[in-house]
């Protein structure tokens, strides 16, 4: 049982570090050798955590050695386009100026009722009014609607309304974020000045509190539990 | 640029670590074979004590590195031929020729096998 205990929080550990050394994608948007590393890993670390008369040595090599050739071919991804177009393909356009491009759906045995599905998931239901719908390497479909067609901006009305800019986590759930309240050029005596407006009386009693750029606070106190 | 070199450097390393490995194997095995080869001879011309001797050594060098086995082998694999060692020995000990020749030959072979194994052969490799 220990032996299944400590096996198994090895090889869990190696495949967080594996997942972790990835980066920030989400599984819908990997590129192909992410994906099969992936799909790999987990089944790679089981075998040695059931089997205790496998070696532990046997899931963790092969787990690095996928880690490590993932690694390399992301790289090359990134610094080669004709390698990245013969690992992740190119983006296909589906839809141009209204119509659909049928050599370009069946280039990528995509059919017309996932063409339509997709549209009606992202709120279009008039294939009409589609200046481009392209179908990118990770199999999402882009849409950009006629200019007519697009929501008015501020900025096409004249207007300039006030930018908010990017909200900083102050205090998370009674934990005072030091660091951001000194980088928005706050101190001690707005906060104790924030904590006596809401009617609290300490940094451990605030589920969040947060500043964006305009000053404008969210503050949110903690539920008292029963 | 620095992971893509540390990746390199790992998987460069292992290769390195494989080989010596599969070679330290090899050796391993072939002494292994040649001394029971040898205990073999000495057994069929009659001395038992020398034979016993001999396969007491090659088995004091297996389990000697039976740590590092267990952790690069399969363990069914390492066990099997700790258990063909103790199986031999006893045959030896009670001068048993039928059963001390089968099973002496059961065990080279394990050995000879366990070397051929892990070699990056293409009999192997599909």
């Amino acid at each position: 049982m220990l032996i299944a205990l400590f096996r198994t929080v090895v090889l869990y550990l190696l495949i967080i570090l594996g997942i972790r050394l990835m980066g920030k994608r989400q599984v819908g948007e990997l590129e192909p050798s992410e994906l099969v590393f992936t799909l790999l890993i987990a089944d790679l670390a089981a075998v040695p955590m059931q089997d205790f008369g496998i070696p532990l040595t046997r899931g963790v090599i092969p787990i690095v050695v996928l880690l490590c050739v993932t690694l390399l071919l992301s790289l090359l991804t990134m610094r080669s386009i004709k390698f990245r177009a013969f690992i992740c393909g190119r983006p296909g356009i589906v839809v141009r100026d209204g119509k659909v491009c049928q050599a370009e759906m069946e280039k990528n045995r995509f059919t017309l009722d996932e063409l339509s599905e997709e549209l009606r998931i992202q709120g279009y239901s008039d294939i009409s009014k589609v200046k481009y719908a392209i179908l990118e390497t990770n199999g999402q479909l882009t849409v950009l609607l006629n200019a007519e067609e697009q929501p008015v901006t501020a900025a096409q009305m004249g207007l300039k309304p006030k930018d908010p800019g990017l909200p900083a986590l102050i205090i998370s759930d009674g934990r005072l974020l030091e660091d951001n309240l000194r980088k928005r050029g706050l101190d001690d005596k707005w906060l104790e000045k924030q904590l006596s407006h809401h009617h609290v009386r300490r940094v451990k009693d605030v589920f969040l509190l947060s500043v964006d750029e305009q000053g404008t606070v969210y503050f949110a106190e903690k539920e008292k539990r029963r | 640029m620095k992971k893509g070199w540390l990746a390199i450097g790992l998987l460069v390393g292992m290769v390195a670590l494989s080989w010596w490995h599969v070679s330290a194997l090899n050796a391993l095995t072939d002494d292994l074979g040649g001394q029971l080869r040898r205990a073999e001879t000495l057994a069929e011309s009659g001395e038992w004590d020398k034979a016993a001797e001999v396969t007491r050594e090659a088995s004091e060098q297996w389990d000697g590195r039976a740590f590092y086995l267990h952790v690069t082998l399969d363990h069914r694999t390492a066990d099997d031929i700790a258990v063909g060692f103790a199986e031999t020995l006893e045959f030896l000990e009670w001068q048993e020729a039928g059963e001390y020749s089968a099973a002496n030959a059961r065990l080279m072979e394990q050995l000879e096998l366990l070397g051929q194994v892990e070699w990056p052969s293409l009999e192997n490799l599909l």
